[in-house]
């Protein structure tokens, strides 16, 4: 149970498949996956608006999101809290910036970064499924569009995720992720580049 | 890794049970000198606010986190609407919270048991609501400073004390231990203290270091 309340946190997955990038105009999950194998490196900014029933405008976050082949992962918070979670094979460490320094993060949320890191490396693999817990829907659009619906229990943290692509490079351009209520959360990626080289320091502890 | 499990256990079983758990032996040295009411306006919004504030918890073994929580603060009719997120925006918790009752929406473990939220209750309570009530006692102390004293029902001493650049709000349980000390820095930001600090004494203490991102009216 613990373990499914955890993965209806799956940002962290939205934001690794803006860098699935597929060839040409007949998208399909195959062609989804053969684009991920062809991921070697990604980099990307994110803006993310946070909407909340009791806000009266949305909590807005930027941030940085970094991925390596096989499996380095950098996900990055700049505002409003600086924060860092590093992953690196099944090692999850999570820093927070606060007093002048960087604070290595000691709570349970650890645990549960850890688990959808783990399920963003299987995004990356190109595996929409979310190790079955989600049913996808694919829309050729324009934009094209993927839809997951939780078949479980998830229902009742997490109502839909809609990716929205672009097409030219075909990658996904915004996250949208809606939840029971009235809350929602929009991710949109600027500046992605796919495949470029990345420095070592990338994936070290700030 | 095995530090980092410790100070989990730690921070956790201090942010759980903390609420139950007493310090060192008051109420203080404050002596109202003369009877008057500073009419302290105190650090607690007189309107309603939806406050967003960053907040950095430490607690024993020197384990640290940072989430962010956003409250709707209704001070009239005295309800309250928690939400803890972590630092990238995931729900934790989610509560209401009225006189004599609370709500909870939807909680994540560890912050899904009674303990939590019984503790959760004083510490947002303590953090934007004026206590209940008026003063048992006001005045001015021997320094010059305005200070309320509050006895709740359930026999704890609440003191409001003006200090430099801000207030600090102490409790005491009905056993005379410190329960809570919250300090309250100037200047406002639309009613909101521009920091808060909230102390829970003892082994199983923690420290809360809030400071807002966002006010809305």
């Amino acid at each position: 149970m613990r373990k499914c309340l955890s993965r209806c946190f799956l940002i962290f997955p939205l934001l690794m498949a803006p860098m699935l990038s597929v060839a040409g105009d007949h998208a399909d999950w195959r062609h989804l996956r053969k684009g991920a194998e062809n991921t070697r490196s990604i980099s990307a900014a994110f803006r993310q608006e946070k909407d909340l029933p009791i806000l009266s405008a949305p909590l807005i976050s930027k941030g940085r999101f970094f991925y390596q082949a096989p499996d380095a992962i950098r996900w990055e918070y700049i505002s409003p809290v600086k924060s860092v979670a590093l992953m690196k094979g099944d090692r999850v460490n999570v820093f927070h910036f606060a007093e002048g320094s960087w604070h290595e993060d000691a709570t349970p949320g650890l645990q549960l970064r850890q688990m959808i890191l783990g399920e963003i490396r299987d995004w990356v693999k190109g595996r929409f499924d979310g190790g079955g817990i989600f049913r996808p829907f694919l829309s050729h659009g324009p934009p094209m569009q993927v839809t997951l619906i939780p078949k479980n229990e998830l229902k009742d943290f997490l109502a839909r995720i809609d990716l929205i692509f672009s097409l030219s490079p075909l990658s996904i351009k915004e996250v949208h992720i809606f939840e029971p209520g009235e809350g929602q959360t929009h991710i949109v990626f600027t500046d992605v580049q796919i495949n470029s080289d990345l420095p070592p320091a990338t994936f070290l502890e700030p | 890794m095995m530090l980092i499990r410790r100070q989990v256990v730690a921070l956790l079983v201090g942010l759980v049970l903390a609420c139950g758990c007493a310090g060192r032996t008051g109420p203080a040295e404050i002596m109202i000198v003369r009877e008057a009411c500073p009419a302290l306006p105190g650090p607690f919004p007189v309107r309603p606010r939806v406050c967003v504030h960053r907040v950095d918890a430490s607690g024993g073994f020197g384990a640290r986190s940072t989430l962010i929580g956003v409250t709707r603060i209704d001070p009239r009719m005295r309800k309250l609407h928690s939400i803890l997120l972590s630092a990238e925006g995931f729900p934790l918790y989610e509560a209401e919270f009225e006189e004599g009752g609370f709500r909870v929406m939807r909680a994540l473990p560890p912050f899904d048991g009674p303990a939590f939220t019984r503790g959760f209750a004083q510490d947002v309570g303590a953090l934007f609501l004026r206590p209940p009530g008026k003063p048992s006692e006001a005045g001015i102390t021997r320094e010059g400073s305005g200070v309320c004293h509050w006895r709740t029902e359930g026999g704890c001493l609440v003191q409001l004390l003006e200090i430099t650049n801000g207030w600090k709000l102490t409790r005491w349980d009905k056993s005379g231990h410190l329960s809570r000390t919250v300090f309250f820095k100037l200047p406002l930001v639309k009613g909101v203290p521009s920091y808060v600090e909230l102390k829970i004494p003892g082994p199983v203490g923690y420290i809360l270091r809030m400071m807002p991102i966002r006010v809305d009216p």
